[in-house]
């Protein structure tokens, strides 16, 4: 390119590389193939898992805190139930959660950022206040606020990390909007008469969906640790429900009897965010212009 | 004959990766002389520049002899090499903003040619050369961070940065190209007489002319002809002169078409802008970008509208599109219409690239204007946008391409056929060369010429005055928002550039 | 320079009350009958209605809900936070008795965190692309992946029970403060230096590097003078945001610790449904952290003077991540 061409990348509005060299880019980072490998195993666990086990919640008193072994391949717990199951089934709910909290924020996110982006005045300005006050405030702090107020329990968890979370998309997709609509190709659109609905549609949403998404995959890794943590305190999923917070918490109780209780839902943590924390690196090397 | 302050002797860099980027390069400069590199890009320039100064990237295979004064600096050791950058060797960079650290003062940036040796800045010195290069009241303005500066002005900053021990040579890797065009010689001026000898980095050939004493061109890493200035430029020996010298030129051509110049005025106007006037508020600043300025564009003509950066003539553009609207005055479009109609108007960027959507092949960019009314199923766009791209002349072209895996030049022919596809009465250029090299400009300019015969008009801002001249009708100039009748461009030679 | 503080300064007032307002607001949706949880989390089962309403009428919950936040409002800037519903003091006293506690927490753990990154972050800057590099990024990956109660858990099981090594009993005082500070540390640190990392690395291959370099600038007076200012400035915004989350509290170190501080005595507030402690401490906490921000605001804009002008705030790109 000749030396006056002025660079694109890094400018609101204009996407850095089109979806389709992304994911090319991402499938040769090694850090993306190492997390999307740990995150299909996680996926395939919580699936297949409860099908190669015994119930979760299938109390044996008579054989409390079990240690590891053929019968029980983690041990059992306080009230006998097989702990694999409890981690297996501890999948799906923390992993449930974290993905139903990703889909909530982005769509809410992409809704009410694209459309102040879109709409301006004051519709606008009173989201971007909000969105700012929003961001302005610690996330955990607010998550506890959430529940304390209405009360330990898995759907209250859910909205509160929704709440928390739906913020930093939104702002995401709004820049990106307000500088889609500068852009010259928008500009074309117009003069040649196309309807604002199809530009929009068009033009702006798409590349809009792809930042909210990427940004929300870069708070994945905080999501599921904040599920964990706040559940850890005893505010989400209620007794017998499995969870990998809840169970490391009701392992506490035990850490000098049973110290295997530990695993199983320490493992399931570490790697589901290890694979968050690896995929969302590899997002980020492969979409910023100034790292390429 | 004395022997030459910098002479280069066979050399050759190479990328670890692979592509091979100066394959044995002969150059000379003389002392006191300026000598002008020059090259389309790619070709070499700045990796030669680099390697004089010693400061190539670590990956790089380099071979070849480099003679400062005699004594071969190419294999230097780190110590020696700072002992002679800032204080016998001198460095301007391309891009005055990205030469300076934005949180340190102007200051702070020229003082760094002492500090970096050690030594004590001496007072004055500073003030004084920079009152040599045009800015006066230097004191104040010093504190200043570099981002508050106009591009001109840091250009001088960092040339007397550059040159404060007086070093027997000065590199200047394209000075100008980052700055608007009307101030390229102003610096180029300046450089040169800060300078005891220049090396002088382009890749436009009228440019360096008034400035160099000898030049040299590059090409695909090698020197293919080297000369004095005047000879280079009436007589090239090598052909890519001779192609650098074309396209230069093309562009500043006296040669116009035969039966352009006398088009009868009573041919209806495609838009006709009365004295309109537009204010922007910034802040609590409102500044007034038109003053009842006024336009016509009759059909089937090109009208150039210039004028210094900040005049107006991107915000007259826009009330021409009918994107924006004026506070007062009137615009109005033929057929009586105050607003123009779909698809009347369609325009054509400075950046190319930016202006088409990076996520749709060219097929879906190109084919969108005709999309208005009519649900066209995808065989039928893939048709029409074939037969586009090769009214641009770019038949050959796969339509599935994305803009990014396309040239500049390419891009902006796509741009100029999405644009007719609309059937406009109406193009509005906005600086529509300014980012491509001199070469591609040249075709564009021949492109834009060839569509104004199907009836077409076009409103085209450049601030490229020797453009306008060659292809505009009509010129219009404008100047703190406000325009001035159009012109002939016969009418303006012959009353001389007073404007 | 006057002017931005002034706005910033006011715009944390509003953000403050806009807070209080939404607390408020979450209060009225919360379901259940506030009046029958606390008789609940009091031990009494099944009240009869009488008890109820005497039981609202005591809590403050009846009447309109405007002119009870105002009073309530109006109380809280005095200090006065209402009692707890638990044990009916006032609450303000409550925190007061357990301030001191997590301010010991978070001050030590902030110093070790800044501490920690800082040495990580700039090693592996340093060794970009060696295997010291490699191996600082996969310590402070892992560091950032192993949540905070984990960390805790393991520590107080292995460590402490079974090889000895530290004091089970966390009174609050600064001898027993190393192990919960250093775990609530952990992550932080982690997260501080792969930014400082990145923003050493950007700064380094910025252009005016060169130009600095073709005036003879040495290596080391290009990083003191160049690369390390301008790689600060993201390093400081994340400490800044990062070290005012960590004083909201750290609760969830607290719990595993059985620390007595105040996040701890929230955790339990929010199991006994002990709003007006809720209330209190998302209250403080968004204080607490708006001051923080406020004060990194200006520190920020003292060193980089693009910032000044600005009008936007520095909110956090993504969630602070701290003691989870």
């Amino acid at each position: 390119m000749t030396a006056v061409v002025p660079a694109a990348g890094g400018v609101p509005g204009v996407d850095v590389a089109p979806p389709a060299g992304l994911l090319r880019t991402l499938s040769r980072h090694w850090g993306f193939r190492v997390g999307a490998l740990l995150a299909v195993m996680l996926a395939a666990l919580a699936v297949i898992g409860p099908l190669l086990a015994h119930g979760p919640n299938v109390t044996d008193y008579a054989n409390q805190l079990a240690s590891p072994g053929a019968q029980h391949w983690l041990g059992t717990d306080g009230a006998g139930r097989d702990e694999f199951a409890r981690t297996v089934a501890g999948a799906r709910t923390t992993l449930g959660a974290a993905v139903v909290v990703f889909a909530l924020t982005t769509v809410i996110g992409i809704t009410v950022g694209t459309a102040a982006g879109f709409l301006g005045g004051i519709f606008d300005a009173w989201v971007s206040r909000l969105i700012d006050l929003l961001l302005g405030l610690p996330s955990l702090v607010l998550a506890l606020a959430v529940v304390g107020v209405l009360g330990p329990g898995f759907s209250h968890l859910i909205l509160a990390m929704t709440l928390t979370g739906w913020a930093g998309l939104a702002k995401v997709s709004r820049s990106y909007t307000i500088g889609a609509r500068q852009r010259p190709d928008v500009t074309a659109a117009r003069m040649a008469g196309i309807r604002t609905a199809r530009i929009f549609t068009g033009h702006v949403l798409p590349g809009a969906a792809v930042q909210a998404l990427i940004a929300a995959t870069l708070g994945l890794s905080d999501t599921i640790l904040g599920l964990a943590g706040l559940s850890f305190l005893g505010l989400g999923v209620q007794p017998p429900a499995a969870e990998w917070g809840s169970m490391l918490n009701d392992s506490q109780l035990y850490d000098t009897v049973a110290p295997w209780l530990v695993i199983g839902p320490g493992l399931g943590i570490i790697v589901a965010v290890t694979a968050a924390t690896l995929i969302s690196d590899a997002l980020r090397d492969c979409t910023d212009p100034s790292r390429a | 004959m004395t022997a030459p302050l910098l002479q280069i002797r066979g050399l050759a860099v190479r990328y670890s990766s692979g592509p091979v980027v100066l394959d044995g390069l002969d150059l000379d400069v003389q002392a006191g002389e300026c000598l002008a590199l020059v090259g389309e890009s790619g070709c070499g320039k700045t990796t030669l520049a680099r390697a004089v100064l010693g400061l190539l990237p670590r990956h790089v295979a380099v071979a070849g002899t480099i003679e400062l004064l005699g004594s071969d600096i190419s294999h230097a050791s780190a110590k020696s090499r700072r002992a002679l950058l800032g204080k016998h060797l001198g460095y301007v960079a391309q891009d005055p903003y990205a030469a300076c650290d934005p949180i340190r003062t102007v200051r702070h940036h020229i003082e760094e040619a002492w500090r970096a040796h050690g030594t004590a800045v001496p007072p004055g010195v500073i003030e004084q050369r920079m009152s040599g290069l045009g800015i006066g009241a230097a004191e104040t303005r010093l504190r200043d961070r570099p981002h508050q500066w106009s591009g001109g002005m840091l250009q001088r900053a960092s040339i007397t940065a550059a040159t404060v021990h007086d070093p027997a040579l000065v590199l200047a890797d394209e000075p100008a190209s980052a700055l608007d065009a009307e101030l390229a010689d102003g610096v180029l001026h300046a450089v040169r007489r800060a300078s005891r000898s220049l090396l002088l980095i382009s890749h436009d050939l009228r440019l360096v002319e008034n400035h160099a004493d000898r030049i040299a061109v590059l090409r695909d890493g090698r020197i293919v002809e080297t000369g004095r200035t005047g000879s280079i430029t009436t007589a090239p020996q090598h052909e890519h002169t001779s192609q650098l010298l074309t396209a230069a030129d093309s562009i500043r051509s006296a040669a116009r078409p035969a039966g352009d110049s006398h088009r009868p005025s009573a041919t209806p106007a495609v838009v006709t802008i009365d004295r309109v006037s537009v204010t922007y508020r910034s802040g609590t600043s409102t500044i007034p970008a038109l003053r009842d300025a006024s336009l016509t564009v009759p059909a089937g003509e090109i009208v150039g509208i210039a004028g210094p950066s900040g005049s107006g003539k991107s915000t007259l553009l826009r009330i021409a599109s009918g994107i924006e609207h004026p506070e007062s005055g009137t615009v109005t479009f033929a057929g009586g219409h105050a607003s123009a109609p779909r698809g009347y108007v369609m325009p054509v960027f400075q950046d190319p690239v930016a202006s088409l959507d990076r996520r749709w092949p060219i097929w879906r960019s190109i084919t969108e204007p005709a999309t208005l009314n009519k649900r066209l199923s995808r065989p039928d766009r893939l048709q029409l946008a074939s037969e586009a791209l090769a009214r641009v002349r770019l038949g050959e072209l796969n339509p599935h391409r994305l803009p990014g895996q396309l040239s500049v030049g390419q891009c902006q022919r796509v741009a100029i056929a999405r644009a007719l596809i609309a059937r406009p009465a109406l193009i509005v250029a906005d600086e529509p060369t300014a980012s491509l090299d001199v070469t591609t400009a040249a075709e564009i300019v021949d492109l834009l010429r060839l569509t104004r015969q199907s009836g077409l008009a076009i409103a085209l801002v450049s601030h490229d005055e020797a453009l306008l001249a060659a292809v505009a009708d009509r010129i219009v100039r404008i100047r703190d928002g406000r325009t001035a009748p159009a012109q002939r461009p016969d009418d303006i030679a012959a009353d001389g550039a007073d404007s | 320079m006057l002017r931005s503080s002034a706005f910033r300064i006011g715009q944390a007032l509003v953000t403050l009350w806009v807070t209080s307002v939404l607390v408020w607001a979450l209060l009225l949706l919360a379901p259940g009958d506030p009046a029958r949880t606390v008789l609940a989390a009091r031990g009494v089962a099944d009240p009869p209605p009488a008890l109820i309403a005497a039981t609202r009428r005591q809590l403050g919950l009846s009447g309109p809900v405007v002119p009870r936040y105002w009073h309530w409002l109006e109380r809280a800037i005095h200090g006065d936070f209402g009692t707890s519903w638990q044990t009916g003091r006032p609450v303000m006293e409550e925190f007061a008795a357990r301030l001191p506690a997590t301010a010991r927490l978070t001050l030590t753990a902030m110093l070790t965190a800044v501490t920690l990154a800082l040495v990580l972050g700039l090693a592996s800057a340093a060794a970009a692309g060696t295997w010291i590099d490699g191996v600082i990024r996969t310590v402070t990956v892992l560091m950032v992946v192993i949540p905070g109660f984990l960390i805790g858990l393991f520590v107080l099981d292995i460590l402490v029970v079974h090889l000895n090594l530290g004091r089970i009993v966390s009174d609050g005082s600064w001898s027993t403060v190393g192990w919960p500070a250093a775990t609530l540390a952990i992550g932080a640190a982690a997260c501080w230096a792969r930014v400082l990392r990145v923003s050493v690395l950007e700064a380094r291959s910025a252009s005016y590097l060169l130009v600095s370099q073709a005036r003879g600038a040495s290596a080391l007076r290009r990083l003191f003078v160049h690369v390390l200012p301008n790689a600060v400035a993201p390093f400081l915004t994340v400490v800044g945001l990062g070290a005012a989350a960590l004083l909201g509290g750290a609760p969830i170190v607290e719990t595993v610790y059985s620390w007595p501080g105040v996040g701890q005595y929230t955790v339990q507030a929010i199991d006994a449904r002990d709003l007006p402690v809720v209330v209190t401490y998302t209250m403080l906490a968004v204080a607490t952290y708006i001051v923080a921000s406020l004060l990194i605001d200006l520190a920020l804009a003292a060193i980089d003077p693009r910032l000044r002008r600005q009008r936007a705030r520095r909110t956090r790109q993504r969630p602070v991540r701290v003691a989870t």
